[in-house]
């Protein structure tokens, strides 16, 4: 629990628009879930499969929502009023320290690959797994999200300079 | 797997990234030794991840404590929930094992009648319409109703005889519905020349469609604006649903064109009043928002939403009720009162019915703006959701979380509904609405009428400029 837990809740707020308290609901639920999970489904990849059942328990969340057509509108326009002027930023390394800003002009199955390599130090196939994906699929979007993202890091640097 | 033919391929990014097995691993190095316009490609691969690995941004946020004693009591609290769960299925299974034998026993009633009809039909089709009323009816003062029982004789006679208004017994209606074709003599009405009364059965009141006007409900808007009640003193406060009163109607052409008449004398007898218990109300979703109060901004605007299939046991019947109780913290709501409720029928059997109510708070106190406050609680006893989901929450409770938000950042849907219940109270004349008017109403309408979809929100916008002239403001 100690290992997984601020990870977990970091993952499930990313899907759920940065609400931090039901990140939280979901991963008490996903915890509990795992004493319910068979064993053997289990043993292979606790990781994975906590990252799974979070990810599954935020989308059921998501999904509820778009029933009832609520949507965080203020969340998302609070996300676009923090991100930095990129005239900040002057140099390369500064630049390669917005990368996880720059993320956000990703596609939104780029980005979650992208985060759970790099964030929760996941492998293909442990993403493949998460997200249900082949890991055929997984180093294409991963290798599309990369070259995306060094570009969005090229235009700040001519930006910039 | 392939060897990579340019620059531009996801093996060499997964090669970059320690991805691959051996084997292929050993496939694009010698790929990379043939092709060293390939070595920048990838140390700008190994650069960027080297940068992401190291600025990741890092979480530190844990559960709350009472959510990890929760996990950590977790075998017990699993106990639980599957033991809910369990009782909630045998339920669910008893109330269709109830529902089955009920449709059995409707069909089995249906094919009875049917039978007896024949049956009767047969014995006495040979005989008169005229005939078979005058000979098995005999009670002079029953009364019919107009809807059972068309009188199509021409002049009415000046004195009533006693088989004007005769009550039909089975055989009599068989013979006018379901006997097999007779010559045109021996079924016809008597002639006219006798100026007797022909009787005519058409549907009973009971299989009639419903009046037509009544599908088309408007939504149903109950304004309250109670005074302000004093948190501490009386934290509870209840609203009542009745789902039936948003069941939706059927629709037009499910009424079938012809039916068999039931025997007058059963179709005369009020239904038969079950005395089955309580069912369980089902709901979809419920959902509680909160902003500040356009016309008090140290107040708060808490809009209820629940969503009602509008197809259920429960909402076969107005004497289902069942209450929505909202439990205020006086910790942090000094007073509050019910501005209004509405009810929105849905268009068809399938949708949902949508129940809204609006409540004003009052804060307790200096507080926190930037903190999230738990307002109190609203619970629905006898309630269950359609889609049942194991979880840790409490499912029978829905919290209401104040997260700060300022009105001008709500949705546009709650502007607009903010924007009815302030022209209510306006037209009302109420007090304690702070610095309300017309001005404001139409500041939150136009707000919000960028989705206007329906056209229903401009035509508000054009109501209220319309109240604001005739009140000469």
């Amino acid at each position: 629990m100690e290992l997984y837990e601020s990870q977990l809740i970091a993952y499930a707020a990313t899907l759920l628009n940065g609400d931090l308290e039901r990140a939280r609901d979901v991963v008490q639920d996903t915890f509990l879930r795992l004493y319910l999970a068979e064993p053997e489904k289990v043993r292979d990849s606790v990781k994975a499969w906590l990252y799974t059942v979070c990810r599954n328990r935020a989308f059921d969340i998501l999904r509820k929502d778009s029933r009832l057509t609520f949507t965080d509108d203020d969340m998302l326009q609070s996300y676009c009023d923090a991100r930095p002027d990129p005239s900040h930023s002057a140099d390369t390394h500064e630049l390669y320290d917005r990368a996880w800003e720059l993320l956000e002009g990703l596609s939104s199955n780029q980005r979650e690959v992208i985060r759970l390599k790099f964030l929760h130090d996941c492998s293909y196939k442990d993403i493949a797994r998460i997200t249900g994906l082949t890991t055929g699929n997984v180093g294409f979007l991963m290798h599309v999200g990369l070259k995306k993202l060094r570009e969005l890091l090229n235009h700040e640097l001519a930006q910039s300079a | 797997m392939n060897t990579p033919q340019n620059l531009d391929n996801p093996d060499l990014t997964a090669y970059a990234l320690g991805e691959l097995d051996d084997d292929q691993r050993l496939i694009v190095s010698a790929w990379i030794d043939q092709h060293p316009e390939a070595e920048p490609e990838l140390d700008q691969v190994c650069e960027l991840a080297h940068s992401l690995h190291t600025c990741a941004p890092l979480s530190s946020h844990r559960l709350h404590p009472h959510q990890r004693l929760a996990v950590l009591a977790g075998p017990q609290r699993v106990r639980e929930l599957v033991a809910a769960a369990s009782t909630a299925q045998r339920t669910q299974q008893q109330h269709r094992q109830k529902l089955n034998a009920w449709r059995v026993a409707k069909f089995a009633a249906a094919a009875a009648i049917t039978f007896g009809v024949f049956i009767a039909g047969t014995h006495y089709g040979q005989r008169s319409i005229a005939e078979v009323t005058q000979a098995s009816l005999p009670q002079p003062n029953t009364k019919l109703k107009k809807a059972e029982i068309a009188i199509a004789a021409a002049p009415k006679p000046a004195t009533e005889s006693p088989i004007a208004k005769p009550a039909l017994s089975v055989p009599a209606i068989a013979a006018v519905s379901v006997t097999k074709p007779q010559p045109a003599p021996q079924v016809s009405p008597v002639p006219p020349k006798a100026k007797q009364p022909v009787v005519v059965a058409t549907l009973p009141k009971a299989a009639l469609p419903k009046e037509e006007a009544t599908s088309a409900r408007p939504p149903r808007l109950a304004i309250y604006s109670q005074a302000y009640t004093n948190a501490t003193r009386d934290a509870l406060t209840s609203l009542t649903l009745r789902p039936s009163e948003t069941r939706p109607q059927p629709a037009k052409n499910s009424t079938p064109a012809l039916g068999a008449p039931l025997p007058l004398d059963q179709a005369a007898k009020p239904a038969p009043t079950r005395s089955a218990k309580t069912p369980e109300l089902l709901i979809h979703d419920w959902k509680a928002e909160v902003a500040t109060c356009p016309w008090d901004e140290s107040h708060r605007l808490v809009r209820l939403v629940l969503q009602v299939p509008g197809e259920q046991p429960a909402a076969t019947s107005s004497d289902f009720a069942y209450a929505l109780q909202v439990t205020f913290d006086p910790n942090y709501v000094r007073s509050y009162r019910l501005l209004a409720q509405r009810a929105v029928t849905p268009a068809t059997m399938d949708a949902a019915a949508v129940h809204v109510a609006w409540y004003e708070l009052t804060p307790n106190g200096i507080q926190n703006e930037t903190a999230t406050r738990n307002l109190g609680r609203v619970t629905l006893p006898g309630a269950r959701f359609t889609t049942q989901v194991m979880t840790p929450f409490d499912g029978t409770a829905m919290q209401i979380l104040d997260r700060s938000t300022h009105w001008q950042n709500s949705r546009e849907d709650f502007l607009f509904e903010t924007a009815l219940v302030g022209f209510g109270l306006l037209l009302r004349g109420e007090k304690d609405i702070g610095s309300l008017d017309h001005a404001l109403v139409l500041h939150l309408a136009e707000k919000s009428a960028s989705d206007d979809r329906t056209g229903e929100r401009h035509k508000f916008v054009k109501l209220v400029k319309q109240a604001q002239q005739s009140a000469g403001l």
